[in-house]
């Protein structure tokens, strides 16, 4: 089987330690950085690309690895790919491989934090901390709180403010990067539990792994999540180099 | 060749991991008051929970070589290389070296860095105007230091090596491809390079120190050919691999100065391990 999964940067790691080594699989892996770490991982076969965003030529290079390497399955893994993915999946795009095709609405609310929040409080009102748009700030706040952009990942622009001075210094500072894409939701305190979930195409769950996180820091691909899996091995991802 | 008994300081930096796989001949222990490092699976490396300027414990057999990773753990948190203080030193005794200006509050009217003064602020890279970044808080206590950003800059040169005394030293330079500010820098990738005026420049700051030990100098190349400092941090980073295989030994220095040779690239390799919380 040849899988293509696109990024060689963020979660590539995951396939590259589960598939390169199968004797049955051969795993290809894109990028448009040359010096992304999976491109050069032992037992892949690294493809540079265009980036997501020059959709076109990213669409005619995807293709022609599709054809030329006769891809049977396409894992598109970076917030990038996806977004790039789903929308030309939307226009239209219909590679003949097996992959997710999500719709371009679940997309939609999985990519800006406050439509997601929304959302999910209506189903999960005691478990969604409050959040708040920017015309609420002048009123009645608990504090603390987190200030977050809407559409970003990784840790970028987030912060914990405790009084209504800094909310505003830190509302003001995100406006003058990022526009009003801002969130402001209620502070919780505690761990974090991570909890990957992976949904078929009728929507029912195929596979559900929770995680308690020891340390989340961010680095290359965004949050990166030292911690194990509940009552399972443990395990970390850790950065060696030459 | 002997095994060395090598004791890492800080730890939780990503040259901890890099000197110890570049050497897996000699052992290790790496120390950091972080709970979470990497190096667990590597079994000549044994890791010890400890904090900046406490003794080391009595179990332990005296290393051969200490080796701070980081300037938290140096004598007063590295205050004798402050930035503030270092760089504008060094442009009075080296009248052809060039520095971007720093500034202990974000100047109006320019677009500045803002770096840890004696380590790297443990966060991702900021930078702004003076509005943008003067409420720029300092929770880890490295210092805060504003540098003018160049616009021109074309590329990151690292120089680091290791002084021994006048006239033995260990330098690799290398063009810095790829590198990631967050809770602590990581070098991604990079390639030995040849820059005379980076080494001449490099070696004369050394000097006018009598530097002794690990160092990283870091240089921007500016568009019209000239070189800037913009840092100097008396650690080394994680390049060790890299610099044994062109041929300057950081453990072992041959006499006289050594330069890595050019073109050998690294590029970092993430990896899973299986750890232990460094609890108390």
């Amino acid at each position: 089987m040849n899988i293509l999964v696109l990024s060689a940067t963020a979660s590539a790691i995951n396939y590259i330690l589960t598939l390169a080594e199968d004797p049955h699989i051969t795993l290809h892996l894109t990028d448009c950085n040359p010096n992304s770490p999976g491109l050069h991982a032992p037992g892949i076969v690294p493809h540079l690309i265009p980036p997501a965003s020059q959709r076109e030529s990213y669409r005619q290079t995807l293709d022609q690895i599709i054809a030329t390497d006769e891809i049977d399955l396409l894992i598109p893994t970076s917030d990038y790919d996806i977004s790039a993915v789903v929308e030309l999946l939307q226009d239209g795009w219909n590679p003949p491989v097996r992959m997710f095709r999500p719709p371009v609405n679940s997309l939609r609310i999985l990519s800006d934090k406050a439509t997601l929040a929304k959302t999910m409080r209506s189903y999960l009102p005691d478990h969604i901390p409050a959040s708040f748009s920017l015309d609420q700030l002048h009123e009645p706040l608990l504090f603390p709180l987190v200030v977050k952009p809407r559409n970003q990942s990784g840790g970028k622009g987030v912060s914990i403010v405790h009084d209504r001075e800094s909310l505003f210094n830190q509302v003001a500072l995100l406006r003058e990067r990022i526009g009003d894409g801002i969130l402001v939701q209620e502070y919780i305190e505690g761990s974090t539990h991570v909890v990957v979930m992976v949904y078929d195409h009728e929507g029912r769950v195929a596979a559900a792994l929770p995680l308690v996180s020891h340390l989340t820091f961010f680095t290359w691909g965004g949050g990166r999540l030292c911690g194990r899996d509940h009552g399972r091995r443990p395990g970390a991802p850790s950065f060696a180099s030459g | 060749m002997n095994s060395l008994l090598i004791h890492l300081l800080g730890a939780e930096q990503q040259s901890a991991v890099s000197v110890a796989r570049a050497y897996p001949e000699h052992r290790f222990v790496f120390f950091s008051d972080q709970r979470v490092v990497d190096g667990w699976d590597l079994p000549y490396v044994s890791i010890r929970l400890r904090q900046p300027g406490q003794e080391r414990p009595a179990d332990l057999a005296p290393p051969d070589l200490e080796l701070p990773l980081c300037p938290r753990w140096l004598p007063h948190g590295g205050a004798e290389f402050a930035l503030s203080r270092l760089l504008p030193d060094m442009v009075d005794r080296i009248p052809q070296l060039q520095v971007p200006s720093v500034y202990s509050k974000p100047p109006e009217g320019r677009l500045c860095l803002v770096k840890g003064n004696r380590f790297h602020r443990p966060d991702a890279l900021l930078s702004g105007t003076a509005k943008q970044i003067q409420r720029t808080t300092d929770p880890n206590g490295c210092g805060l230091l504003f540098q003018d950003r160049i616009p021109e800059t074309t590329h990151t040169i690292l120089v680091m090596g290791r002084r021994i005394h006048a006239g033995q030293a260990v330098l690799g330079i290398l063009q810095v491809l790829e590198e990631r500010f967050f809770r602590v820098v990581i070098l991604q990738s990079a390639e030995t390079m040849v820059d005379p005026t980076v080494v001449d420049q490099s070696l004369a700051i050394l000097d006018a120190l009598d530097y002794r030990g690990f160092f990283a100098l870091n240089w921007i190349a500016v568009g019209d050919g000239r070189r800037m400092l913009t840092s100097f941090r008396p650690v080394p980073r994680a390049a060790f691999g890299l610099l044994r295989h062109a041929g300057a030994d950081l453990l072992i220095p041959a006499p006289g100065i050594t330069i890595a040779s050019a073109g050998f690239r690294m590029i970092a390799d993430p990896t899973y391990t299986t750890y232990r919380g460094l609890t108390p």
